[in-house]
C-alpha cells in the first residue's frame, strides 16, 4: 500500500520526478564515462605484459616499468627453460623505431620482435592480414584505432 | 620493413606498436643475436607463478623477476607517477564524483521539500510517522533503480560504441556494481536529509 502510495506521489507530480531521474542518469553516465577512460587507459599503459600470455616477465634490475631495463643475455632462456614448472620461455626485442605513413609523414612507434614460431606476446586478434605476416619476416602494426578507410597495411614502412 | 598486417584492439600507451618477428627487431635495433629485451615465460599447468619465480630469482640473481600481474601493476603506477595522466584524470573523476555525490543529495532532497503538501494531507488523512518515512525511502528507491537502470543502458551504449576505437574505455566488472550502490545509497541518503522535515509537517498544514 505505502509502495503504491509513493508511486502514485511521484507519477502524480511528473516533472520533479522526471527531473530527479535525469540527475541520476546524468551522473551515472557521466561518472561512468570518466571512470571508463581512466581505466582504458590503464589498460594501454600495460597492454604489453597484459596482452603477453606470459606468468612471468625477466627484466634487468631495478626496472619500475616494462618499456625501462637494458639488455639480458640469450643464456638466461637455457636456463629458465631448465627450471621445474615452466613450460615456455622467450625472449623478446623491444626497439623504438620510425613508421612511415602513406602521406610521407613520420610517427614514432615502438617495435617488437617476437621469437619464431610461438610468436609469444604478440598481437592475438587481426584487422587485416593475419600472423603469417610476422612469420615472413614482414611487420604488424598494433592500435586500438583502426579505421579502414584511412590505414592500410601496405603503403606505411618502420625504418629506424 | 613493410606493414603486412594490422592488428586489433591493441594499443600500447606510448603509441603504436609494431610487431616483428625477433630477427628484424634484432636489425632494427642493432641489437647483437646474444642479447635481448625482456624473456617471457609462462608455467606449466598446475605450477604456482610466484614459486615458479622464486627459483628462477635463484637461478638469475643478476635479473629481476616479475610475477605480470606485479610488472602490470608496477607500469601503471610509475606512468600515473611520472607522466601526471593518471593523477590529474583521477582527480577530474574525483571531481565529477563529488559533483554528483551533491547533485543527486541535492536533487533528492528537493524532491521530497516539493512533495511537503501531500504528506501533509497523508499524515491528516492518518497516516503515521513511519508510513511516511517508509514512503520517501521508497520514492528514493524508484528514483534510484529506474535512473540507475537508464543511466546504465546509456553507459553500455557508450562503451560499445567506444569499443575498438581511438578513445580510451575499459572497464572492470566489479566498478559498475560499486558505482550502482554507491549512487542507490546516495539517493537514500539525500532523502534522509529532508526526512525530517516531510516527518515533522503539521497534518493541519494540509488545510491551510
Amino acid at each position: 500500500m505505502r509502495r503504491l502510495t509513493a508511486l502514485k506521489m511521484l507519477l502524480f507530480d511528473r516533472s520533479t520526478t522526471a527531473g530527479s531521474v535525469a540527475g541520476v542518469i546524468a551522473i551515472i553516465f557521466l561518472v561512468g564515462q570518466q571512470l571508463a577512460i581512466l581505466f582504458g587507459l590503464f589498460t594501454y599503459m600495460s597492454a604489453l605484459v597484459d596482452n603477453s600470455d606470459a606468468d612471468i616477465w625477466v627484466t634487468t634490475k631495478n626496472v619500475d616499468n616494462v618499456s625501462g631495463g637494458g639488455t639480458l643475455p640469450m643464456r638466461y632462456v637455457d636456463r629458465l627453460l631448465g627450471l621445474e614448472g615452466v613450460e615456455w620461455a622467450e625472449p623478446i626485442v623491444r626497439t623504438a623505431g620510425l613508421l612511415k605513413l602513406k602521406g610521407g609523414n613520420y610517427q614514432p612507434v615502438q617495435v617488437v620482435g617476437l621469437k619464431r614460431p610461438r610468436m609469444a606476446g604478440g598481437p592475438w586478434r587481426f584487422h587485416a592480414g593475419g600472423l603469417e605476416a610476422l612469420l615472413d619476416a614482414r611487420g604488424s602494426r598494433s592500435t586500438g584505432s583502426i579505421s579502414p578507410r584511412s590505414e592500410t597495411p601496405t603503403p606505411a614502412t618502420s625504418s629506424r | 620493413v613493410r606493414l603486412a598486417a594490422l592488428s586489433q584492439s591493441y594499443r600500447g600507451f606510448e603509441g603504436i606498436i609494431v610487431f616483428t618477428n625477433i630477427e628484424k627487431a634484432r636489425r632494427i635495433s642493432g641489437l647483437p643475436p646474444q642479447r635481448c629485451s625482456n624473456i617471457i615465460v609462462k608455467v606449466g599447468k598446475g605450477a604456482d607463478a610466484g614459486a615458479v619465480a622464486s627459483s628462477m630469482r635463484k637461478a638469475l640473481p643478476k635479473a629481476e623477476i616479475f610475477v605480470s600481474k606485479d610488472l602490470s601493476r608496477l607500469t601503471r603506477l610509475y606512468y600515473i607517477k611520472n607522466t601526471g595522466i593518471g593523477g590529474s584524470f583521477g582527480f577530474s573523476t574525483l571531481i565529477g564524483a563529488l559533483v554528483g555525490v551533491v547533485i543527486i543529495a541535492l536533487t533528492m532532497y528537493t524532491n521530497v521539500l516539493n512533495k511537503q503538501k501531500q504528506f501533509a494531507v497523508l499524515r491528516a488523512l492518518g497516516a503515521r510517522k513511519k508510513d511516511v518515512f517508509l514512503i520517501v525511502l521508497y520514492q528514493a528507491l524508484f528514483i534510484a533503480s529506474i535512473g540507475i537502470v537508464a543511466g546504465f543502458t546509456l553507459f553500455s551504449l557508450f562503451l560499445s560504441g567506444t569499443k575498438d576505437s581511438g578513445l580510451p574505455s575499459a572497464m572492470p566488472w566489479i566498478v559498475p556494481s560499486i558505482h550502482a550502490v554507491f549512487t542507490m545509497f546516495l539517493c537514500i541518503g539525500g532523502s534522509l536529509l529532508s526526512m525530517r522535515k516531510a516527518m515533522k509537517i503539521d497534518p493541519a498544514s494540509a488545510f491551510r
